[in-house]
């Protein structure tokens, strides 16, 4: 089932599906490790709709609740692999 | 001369670097993206003239900022002999993706990988020979805090500049099956460009669907357009991904593939206590943090602040009695008491503050966090139309206002920059702060100078709201997205340091316009001026704020710098304002000061960065903001009492 990341729940692991942003952005995010197929986590998530910290491909990124809403993901359970 | 360029992600060392080769300690601080400017430094090194390049931080060469666009526009334009790409050993996958880039732009690159130490304290043991295999470009390790390994780096790159040898690894390679298509584009913008421009990378960034780039031939040559789309097209049926993603998808997976060959991963257990800081300051209880350091800042520094002055005030007065002269003459009186008291003020009230307020600011700011202060308050800065990472430059506004303006740039959009610089002059820096210290928080009490802190927080963000609107900045920002460093203990030479070169200016600047302007106020006092300010703006004055008409007089003096009109208001009264103005008068002159007009030197940085006319707004909003406050609040208080 896929959702977008903003509705991901902190500590959960998910899957990256589609990226739905501007070149610009998405080609940056992509720079960045959150490359179409790979896993991230969920570390952190300010309260009341704020930024969201995610893990990916071992680094800590910052991302606006709103990029992430164009960001769509699997969530990743074990025993998907 | 041979042109060295610097050039790297943030925080990664770059400006530590760039220090350690031109002597000259450029700011450093832990959030990312503080070098703003593109810096030329002229240096000797054992006898090789050079010129160092330092460019602003960049993750990637994909500009969504000014600054960016300017240091890749630079780049190509005026090829440095020689690029010192300054590599972060803990963070080698995006490093990398960095140096793959710099590898297809053609330029000769000499990779520092920095921050070694650091990497094998987190557990990282990475095989630096076999990574310049790999890459084919020297890559040199490096411990720039210590200067480990700057020497050497300097070798290899001279040595790359003077050979002018080209890269041996082909990082074109991972685009070998779509060959054609970037010779097909090759060979029209060779039409339009001049023959030194990289063209291989420039059809590889049309064909990745670069905007900028795009924008830029598409004016030189409309037919590209059709081309580039079908050549797209072409690549998306052959292999599936459009260019904009397949690009992007291969150089990243080849870093990777390139980190897993020359990286092995120890386990390590990070400090308990930096752990627990890190979860605790991007949590619910964050905002109290936040806000428990910030009180924490100012309330230390006015304490402190406070005993330095009495310290301070008894050494001086006993040093002037001893050295004290009588003497008939009206205006040798006025000398001698101008210089005492400017002398006096500016040493006790100004010089502690100044120092102090810097000084922890700098420790905050080098520990790594204002970026967690900045993942808080993304939603609070959106509800302005900006992002979190706005919030870096705010905060940076309470040091001063001159390099928070130029930080701006870290921005995406203009809008974002003009706002953002707008909250700036309307938030107290370190001279504004003299001013809260020196007349409300010693005459009226501590607690009311950090009330007026709060309200004046929330009075800028609600005019850069305000404004924001009405420039239409909701449709601009493209969100917060930054990458987060990791806590550090802060350096206290570093911070030291930081001070020294942030407040020096107070002691060679400020303090010689103060003794003479102190002197040439006493002799017009003598010769009545007061009395003519008086009978010219009383009324006005009066009216309006409640002030005598001889306080536009510090008024004026503070637009050259804030701290002045705090100088120039005690000399004038002899150290003691509250003979001269009430309780209620000192709380409307502070808030006027605060917010009537930037300082000279924050002026001439607005109009550089934004051009005359922004920065007549932003002066207008200022008066603006300035004289209702003054007007309001006069009434209030009158209505109270």
């Amino acid at each position: 089932m896929t959702i977008t990341l903003n509705c991901l729940e902190e500590g959960k692991t998910a899957v990256v599906k589609e990226i739905h942003l501007s070149n610009y952005v998405r080609r940056r995010l992509m720079a960045l490790g959150l490359l179409i197929n790979s896993r991230l986590k969920v570390l952190r998530k300010a309260p009341l709709k704020g930024a969201i910290l995610i893990g990916v491909r071992g680094c800590p990124l910052i991302i606006s609740h709103d990029l992430a809403g164009k960001i769509v993901v699997e969530e990743w359970n074990i025993g998907n692999d | 001369m041979i042109r060295i360029g610097l050039i790297g992600p943030p925080n990664s060392g770059k400006s530590t670097i760039f220090n350690k080769l031109t002597g000259v300690y450029q700011i450093i601080g832990n959030w990312p993206g503080k070098t703003v400017e593109t810096l030329e430094r002229k240096v000797k090194y054992k006898g090789n003239f050079l010129l160092l390049i330092d460019f602003p931080g960049m993750q990637t060469l994909t500009p969504i900022s000014m600054e960016e666009k300017i240091a890749i526009k630079y780049i190509i334009e005026n090829k440095p002999d020689v690029i010192i790409q300054v590599a972060s050993a803990i963070d080698l996958e995006r490093s990398l993706y960095l140096s793959l880039e710099l590898i297809e732009l053609g330029v000769p690159i000499v990779v520092a990988l920095n921050q070694f130490d650091e990497a094998v304290k987190q557990g990282f043991v990475i095989d630096a020979e076999k990574l310049s295999e790999v890459l084919g470009v020297p890559v040199i390790p490096t411990i720039a805090i210590k200067g480990i390994g700057i020497d050497k780096l300097i070798e290899k790159a001279l040595e790359l500049a003077r050979s002018r040898t080209g890269i041996a690894y082909n990082g074109r390679n991972i685009y070998e099956d779509i060959k054609l298509q970037i010779n097909k584009v090759v060979s029209i913008i060779r039409k339009v460009l001049p023959e030194y421009y990289p063209l291989e990378w420039i059809s590889l960034r049309l064909l990745e669907e670069d905007p900028w780039i795009t924008n830029m031939i598409v004016k030189l040559d409309p037919k590209v357009k059709d081309i580039l789309e079908e050549e797209r097209k072409v690549i998306e049926k052959t292999t599936g991904l459009p260019p904009s993603i397949l690009m992007v998808n291969r150089r990243r997976l080849l870093a990777e593939r390139i980190v897993s060959q020359v990286r092995k991963v120890k386990p390590v257990g990070k400090s308990n206590f930096i752990k627990f800081l890190d979860v605790f300051s991007t949590s619910l209880y964050g905002y109290f943090l936040l806000a428990i350091v910030m009180a924490t800042v100012f309330t230390v520094t006015f304490r402190v602040g406070l005993l330095f002055r009495d310290v301070i005030n008894y050494i001086f007065l006993e040093v002037f009695n001893y050295f004290s002269f009588k003497t008939n003459n009206i205006f040798l009186n006025a000398v001698s008491s101008g210089v005492q008291l400017s002398l006096l003020v500016g040493l006790s009230f100004v010089i502690p503050l100044v120092f102090l307020f810097h000084f922890f600011f700098s420790l905050l700011e080098d520990s790594g966090y204002l970026p967690r202060a900045a993942f808080l308050m993304d939603k609070v800065m959106r509800k302005i139309g900006l992002n979190g990472k706005a919030f870096i430059p705010l905060l940076l506004g309470y040091g001063c206002s001159v390099p928070a303006c130029v930080s701006c740039r870290i921005l995406d959009s203009d809008k974002e920059r003009f706002i953002s610089s707008l909250i700036i002059t309307l938030i107290p820096c370190a001279s504004r702060m003299v001013i809260v210290y020196g007349l409300v928080a010693i005459y009226i009490g501590l607690v009311n100078a950090l009330t007026i802190y709060l309200l004046n927080l929330i009075l800028a963000l609600l005019m850069g709201m305000i404004v924001g609107r009405i420039v239409g900045l909701h449709h601009e920002s493209t969100g917060l997205l930054m990458v987060l460093p990791p806590f550090r203990i802060p350096s206290i030479e570093n911070s030291l340091k930081k001070t020294w070169i942030r407040a020096r200016d107070f002691i060679y600047l400020a303090i010689p316009i103060i003794v003479v302007g102190t002197i040439l106020l006493k002799i017009l006092e003598i010769e009545g001026l007061m009395g003519y300010l008086n009978v010219l703006f009383d009324s006005l004055f009066m009216r309006v704020f409640g002030l005598p008409g001889y306080t536009l007089s510090f008024l004026l003096f503070g637009a050259i710098r804030k701290e002045f009109a705090l100088v120039f208001l005690m000399t004038t009264m002899n150290g003691n304002p509250l003979n001269y103005l009430s309780q209620n008068q000192l709380i409307i002159f502070t808030l006027i000061t605060l917010f009537y007009i930037p300082c000279v030197a924050t002026i001439i940085t607005l109009i550089r960065e934004l051009q005359l006319k922004r920065t007549l707004v932003i002066i207008g909003v200022n008066l603006l903001v300035a004289i209702t406050i003054g007007f309001c609040v006069n009434i209030i208080l009158r209505l109270l009492s």
